[in-house]
């Protein structure tokens, strides 16, 4: 897999430079101006950076070449959901960074602590697990819709929760966030490995 | 031990199948796939290597079937396809380090000589490659891993005819050690008959032969005769005919050349047409 990985990396550094900047430019406006709408989108950025990639190894004809190679398919699918995971997690420890700056600057930051942070690490898998298996069967043009679709999904949940802003936060300031963290965790974690169990399906079966 | 060994191979699509397929690459050999475009050389390359799966039949490669644990063989099977799937946005160097992460016995000291031998510049982006280059970059990783095994679809096409022939030399040296086997499918018929030991024709995914190519080729004949001579020929005996300005070309099985009539050796693509045409016709 180390192998797999390493050529997404040489993949991200010439094609997603544009993902990665924009990630970082984000994070930073989010943390730094005291908004939950621009914190966001360094996960939509980064989640869109796997399926940017499998739309250019689908181009290149990279799948049916890769599948004479000793890998299995099992592995190939893994390594993106590694991937992905690990993207999330290199962005959200960004976040956490400007996050402390800005404390550290005596600044609010942008909301009820360190729920919000993770809050954001899961919520920026939640594309990336309708999007896989979705492109693993199908193909990346189905993928991307599957994307789309996700995104205005989270985008109609997140425009409500704006609009009872104010309920929001003192819910999650006063309520038992133990709890909630546990489930902010525990529900996009099974809907990422069932996503997973299902794209390994999926692409198993798959003619290539 | 076959390299390879395939029996009542069948894959059903709308508008084609593949119907049927006996073939045997025993070790140490090369089998050549000759066929038209559509004839189904990829089809069955692709159930080969486990891109898809066939309908019936069963396959088995270097000793073990195709399904049981196949990236384990596939560390002893250099691929090249007729699109070298690399992507863009790698060079050839980075891909030797993939690669080199990727196969137990990868050779980076031979793969940077292949690269030197096609000189395929280590930096450029494999997207910026011609055909050509690209096919000679993917010839240099499949055989970078010592392969015990070759499996090339149309591996020579988009080459030209000097490297072509540098490749094939290549490919042969590669046979000389007796554990080395190589099938490749090529509409180069040429190329065929410069390497193989044996060859198949693939025909609308009907297997019309497998054979050892001299033992095909000495059993055939090209006789000219005019136009007369070949109306007093029995019809069932000619296998293949083409008529010219200057007479007729008539090809025959040797045992059925008249008496006192000179015949000629044929080729392998003479050998071809005259069987996908006689096919056609019946």
């Amino acid at each position: 897999m180390s192998a797999l990985l390493l050529k997404d990396l040489y993949m991200i550094k010439r094609d997603c430079r544009g993902n990665v900047i924009l990630c970082l430019v984000f994070a930073v406006a989010g943390i730094a101006g005291n908004s939950i709408f621009f914190a966001i989108w360094p996960l939509l950025f980064c989640a869109l950076i796997p399926s940017t990639l499998l739309g250019l190894e689908e181009q290149a004809g990279w799948q049916a070449y890769a599948d004479t190679m000793p890998w299995s398919r099992k592995t190939v699918v893994t390594e993106k959901y590694v991937l992905t995971l690990s993207l999330s997690v290199c962005v959200t420890a960004v976040l956490t960074v400007v996050y402390a700056l800005t404390g550290a600057l005596g600044r609010t930051g942008i909301g009820p602590g360190d729920l919000l942070i993770v809050g954001i690490f899961v919520l920026g898998m939640l594309p990336a697990s309708f999007m896989l298996p979705v492109t693993f069967k199908f193909g990346m043009v189905k993928g991307r819709t599957a994307y789309m679709v996700c995104l205005m999904v989270m985008g109609a949940l997140l425009g409500i929760l704006s609009s009872l802003s104010g309920e929001v936060t003192d819910f999650l300031t006063a309520g038992p966030q133990t709890l909630l963290l546990a489930l902010l965790i525990a529900i996009p974690t099974v809907l990422f490995a069932a996503s997973w169990v299902l794209a390994v399906k999926f692409y198993e079966a798959r003619e290539l | 031990m076959n390299a390879i060994e395939i029996r009542g191979l069948s894959k059903h699509y709308d508008g084609f199948s593949l119907d049927n397929i006996d073939l045997t690459l025993p070790m140490g050999c090369i089998l050549g796939l000759a066929g038209e475009n559509g004839a189904g050389k990829s089809t069955t390359i692709r159930c080969i290597l486990g891109n898809i799966r066939p309908d019936a039949g069963t396959i088995s490669v270097l000793g073990r079937d195709n399904r049981d644990h196949f990236e384990e063989t596939k560390e002893d099977i250099g691929v090249v396809l007729d699109t070298v799937g690399f992507p863009k946005a790698l060079t050839p160097a980075q891909i030797g380090r993939v690669l080199g992460k990727t196969y137990r016995n990868w050779d980076q000291a031979a793969y940077e000589d292949y690269l030197r031998r096609f000189r395929l510049p280590e930096g450029k982006r494999f997207g910026e490659f011609s055909r050509g280059m690209g096919m000679k970059l993917g010839i240099a990783a499949a055989l970078s891993h010592k392969p015990k095994l070759l499996i090339l679809d149309e591996a020579t096409s988009g080459l030209d005819p000097v490297v072509r022939d540098e490749v094939v030399e290549m490919f042969y040296e590669f046979t000389r050690d007796e554990q080395h086997s190589v099938l490749i499918s090529s509409h180069i018929l040429s190329d065929l008959e410069k390497l193989c030991d044996y060859i198949a024709f693939l025909d609308k995914g009907r297997l019309l032969l497998c054979e050892e190519k001299d033992e095909l080729l000495s059993r055939y004949a090209l006789v000219h005769c005019t136009p007369q001579t070949l109306a007093g020929m029995d019809p069932a005996k000619i296998v293949g005919e083409r008529h010219s300005a200057y007479g007729a070309q008539v090809i025959l099985r040797r045992e059925d050349v008249p008496k006192g009539m000179e015949a000629s050796p044929i080729g392998m693509e003479e050998l071809f047409i005259a069987m996908v045409k006689g096919g056609r016709d019946a």
